[in-house]
């Protein structure tokens, strides 16, 4: 049985009477109470051990705890303030100095105070975000004091001083209030719309690049700072000398400023002199009225040196600036933690001490790897084109060119099919060839305008279609031959050679270039000698639109297709792109050190890109490839050589030097390919998908760029 | 009815209602502590004295309880019943009490309950030898601590079964399993020391 009791006579056996109660209730009350009371005592002045412990624990517990968030939220408050730098990513080894406790931080996300310095080692990176403000990427070999960074009522007060290496900067717009500054020795860099300068007590060179925005870069001389006991000059004069004479310079997109140490130095001494030969009456303490004076004398010594140096004359960025601004492509930064680098109006700059001597280094690497990286031999042939200028095209299998008074056609395989005199008069200077329709139209600057098959023979030539010379050539649609001349204006011409009329006006201009026909608009985009762009429509035969875009003649070949085209100015070297149909302008943008240049633009329409490029005077050569849409900067190379012939193609740029070599780009993977093997400048460059065809005084090569022939 | 045959819930209740907001107790509330005193106080007195302490700290333990009762009055005035959960709590002090006890001296309470019993006069009726206090202590002594606490609370405390499963916090099968056996071992103890 369950829950039974078995031997219940034990039970009650056990179960004894209890005695009686030994204790009254008083007496035992007593004793409660003393407990109480003493109970009462201990709470008031005693705490057991175990509470004490568990409460020194908790306390333990909740201080550490509110510290480490009383950090978090320090930190995030300095971080979302901008009162900190967040460190987002680092690469090799980067040197920490705060709090005059140097170390090495190889670690991700941790927050920079101002008064700090970092350093980044050979090979080593740093990229630090000011929250939702900038982002900046510290390169190998640098080295930054960060200064300030933000104010009391938080306006932005960047303050970085840059004591070598490279700082690249990627800043958003600022507010009103608001200073970016970098300073380098002698320099002292803003975002713009700012100006403010620092003494310091170093020289360096520095230059500055930028590739979106406008960055202000002015000096900052050391001798105002250290010789103003010596000069008499007050803090105040110091001040006003500093404002009113040094030279700033604002460094708009894709240029650059480069300040070089010597020239700072020559700057100084021209400053101090004239300071010394100005009178006894600046040795005083001098107050504004003298300065006045001085500074007059002062902007003497400034223009002269301003004559001398390179610091306002703004450059456009080299290959080595362009690759490193690269690095602050949205990709490259993080977003992970809320920076968002993609608003408009961005900024970014690029500091570089030494910049020059980098820039050189590359270059000569250039060469160097040159050999490594060979084009692909296909064959090549012995050549003779006759004397003279030598303009080609690619059509279909065939190449076609003008050589001097000579037509060639020649096979890609590298059989001749037709050279051939064709020019009917001594100095007859030939036209580019085009080729519409398996017929080659040449024109020539006496007026002839030819047409001839495939195969070399001439279908029908006129003797009086008007004078094509420097970059014109005839041009053929659908219906006519157009050819845009020198002294009969705009002709046109059926395809069996007969002269069709057009409006007076259009015949009486003078042309210089080819002009560019739409397909499906049917206009024939023309540039004349007085600075105009007209676009004149072949099936209406009228002017559709016209605009003067320059006081100059226009002397490039009108580049593009029927979304976009580009003209671009010689003497300014500005370059306008426009829509063809209505002749609106799409961008617009200045490239003087490409001025003047003896190479036409490159257009293609593959990837809307825009080659230029120019022999400068040192013999060296620039070239910059613009994205045609938007005319921003995406590529510029620097080389050593002159270039003697450039095309751009299928995703591939090819240059021609004068040295012989060749070089081919492609511009997606930015691999370079060479071709080192040829002596003698080549005369002209074709690319196809596959080949490069390369012309020289006497052989002509085909190349393979995407492998063995 | 008179107020001494008040359950201990309705004493409690009444003591409750004599608290101050600064948690005193008005004049009065030793009258129904006096009645739990005649209720309790020699069983708790005898639970504590089985379980080896003296008498001073038994009635010690005892007037802690009491004292206890007094502080957390308004907690235990909720409980019902309140006879298991004052012998829980008396247990409880005990053991506390023997913590004290050998933080202080080196007393081995295990020594204790390993005292053979001593030799007793085989003579007589078996139940005779009950009467002897003494020797029912050193009986109940020789039982494991489990056996031990629920035979004695149902010898000394005067709970029933499930008063005592409440106070032990075990299951009423297992207080009977335990009293039985419990009972088992002391008979067979007495039978042995008769054979001696």
């Amino acid at each position: 049985m369950k829950n039974k009791i078995k031997n219940k006579a034990l039970l009650e056996a056990l179960e004894q009477k209890m005695s009686e109660e030994d204790i009254t209730f008083g007496e035992f009350w007593k004793g409660v109470e003393e407990k109480l009371q003493q109970n009462s005592l201990e709470k008031k002045t005693a705490i057991g051990w175990p509470f004490i412990m568990t409460a020194t624990a908790t306390a333990v517990v909740i201080i550490l705890a509110g510290v480490f968030f009383f950090q978090i939220l320090l930190q995030l408050n300095l971080l979302n303030s901008g009162r900190g730098l967040l460190i987002t990513q680092t690469k090799g080894s980067v040197e920490i100095v705060q709090n005059n406790k140097t170390r090495l931080l190889p670690l991700e996300y941790r927050v920079i105070h101002p008064d700090t310095s970092i350093k980044t080692g050979g090979g080593s990176e740093i990229e630090l975000q000011i929250i939702g403000r900038a982002f900046l990427k510290l390169l190998p070999g640098s080295s930054i004091t960060v200064e300030r960074l933000i104010t009391n009522n938080l306006r932005m007060d960047v303050n970085i001083e840059l004591k070598s290496g490279s700082i690249l900067v990627h800043a958003l717009p600022l507010r009103q209030g608001d200073r970016f500054i970098i300073t380098t020795p002698g320099t002292t860099t803003a975002i713009a719309g700012t100006s403010y300068l620092v003494g310091l007590n170093q020289f360096g060179d520095t230059r500055v690049a930028v590739s979106e925005g406008k960055v202000k870069t002015g000096l900052t001389l050391n001798w105002f700072g250290q010789d103003r006991e010596k000069m008499k000059l007050n803090p105040e004069a110091l001040f006003f000398l500093q404002e009113a004479i040094l030279p700033s310079v604002l460094v708009t997109e894709g240029r650059k400023s480069v300040i070089t140490h010597e020239s700072l130095l020559r700057l100084n001494s021209y400053l101090e002199m004239e300071i010394r030969n100005s009178g006894t009456e600046v040795k005083q303490p001098v107050g504004r009225k003298n300065l006045v004076e001085i500074k007059g004398s002062l902007l003497t010594a400034i223009k002269k040196w301003e004559s001398e140096s390179a610091f306002t004359k703004s450059q456009l960025n080299g290959l080595d600036e362009t690759k490193e601004l690269a690095t602050l492509s949205n990709k490259t930064i993080l977003s992970s933690i809320g920076f968002n680098p993609l608003l408009s109006g961005t900024v970014a700059a690029l500091l570089n001490q030494d910049g020059l001597q980098n820039k050189e280094m590359k270059t000569n690497k250039q060469d160097d790897d040159s050999k490594s990286r060979q084009l692909a031999l296909a064959w090549v042939k012995e050549f003779k084109p006759g004397v003279g200028s030598f303009k080609s095209i690619l059509a279909d299998d065939l190449i076609v060119a003008t050589a001097g008074d000579h037509l060639l056609v020649l096979k890609k395989d590298g059989i001749e099919v037709c050279n051939q005199k064709i020019a009917q008069n001594e100095n007859e200077v030939l036209t580019a060839p085009y080729v519409n329709n398996n017929v080659i139209y040449v024109g020539s600057d006496q007026g002839y305008l030819y047409a001839f098959s495939l195969n070399g023979n001439l279908l029908w030539k006129q003797s009086e279609a008007g004078q094509a010379k420097f970059n014109t050539c005839p041009v053929a649609e659908r219906d006519y031959v157009i050819l845009a001349s020198q002294d009969k204006g705009l002709q046109l011409f059926t395809h069996q050679g007969k002269p069709v009329g057009i409006r007076d006006s259009m015949s009486q201009k003078a042309f210089y270039i080819r002009p560019l026909i739409t397909q499906i608009t049917r206009n024939v985009i023309l540039g004349s000698e007085d600075g105009f762009l007209t676009a004149y429509n072949l099936e209406e035969k009228r002017i559709v639109w016209q605009r003067k875009v320059s006081e100059e003649r226009i002397l490039y070949p009108i580049v593009g297709n029927d979304s976009i085209a580009f003209i671009f100015l010689r003497n300014s070297g500005r370059i306008i792109a426009f829509r063809p149909a209505t002749g609106e302008t799409v961008w617009e943008h200045e490239f003087a050190a490409l001025s003047r240049t003896t190479f036409s633009p490159v257009f293609s329409g593959d990837n809307n890109r825009l080659l230029i490029a120019k022999v400068l005077e040192n013999k060296a050569s620039q070239a910059v490839l613009l994205d045609a849409l938007s005319g921003k900067s995406l590529e510029l190379w620097e080389f050593p050589n002159n270039i003697t012939c450039i095309d751009l193609a299928y995703s591939h740029a090819a240059f021609g030097f004068e040295n012989g070599k060749v070089l081919l780009v492609n511009l997606e993977t930015k691999k370079e390919q060479w071709f080192t093997d040829i002596n003698g400048p080549s005369k002209t460059i074709l690319l196809d998908q596959e080949y490069l065809y390369l012309f020289t005084d006497q052989k002509w090569f085909k190349l393979s760029y995407k492998g063995n022939p | 009815m008179p107020e001494s045959d008040l359950s201990d819930a309705e004493i409690l209740k009444r003591i409750a209602g004599l608290i101050n907001p600064d948690h005193s107790l008005q004049t009065g509330y030793e009258y129904y502590f006096e009645i739990l005193f005649h209720r309790y106080y020699k069983q708790g007195l005898a639970l504590a004295h089985y379980y080896g302490l003296s008498r001073e700290d038994a009635l010690d333990v005892v007037q802690e309880s009491f004292a206890k009762i007094y502080r957390k009055i308004n907690r235990i005035s909720r409980l019902d019943p309140f006879k298991p959960y004052y012998f829980k709590m008396l247990m409880n002090l005990v053991h506390d009490k023997y913590r004290e006890i050998n933080k202080h001296k080196t007393v081995d309470f295990d020594a204790v309950l390993e005292t053979p019993v001593e030799s007793i006069n085989n003579t007589g009726n078996i139940f005779e030898k009950l009467q002897n206090e003494d020797y029912i202590n050193r009986l109940i002594l020789r039982l494991t601590p489990k056996l031990r606490q629920v035979l004695l609370l149902k010898i000394k405390c005067n709970l029933e079964p499930p008063e005592i499963a409440e106070a032990a916090g075990i299951q009423i099968r297992q207080v009977y399993n335990r009293l039985n056996k419990a009972l088992d071992l002391i008979q067979k103890m007495m039978e042995n020391d008769v054979e001696k």
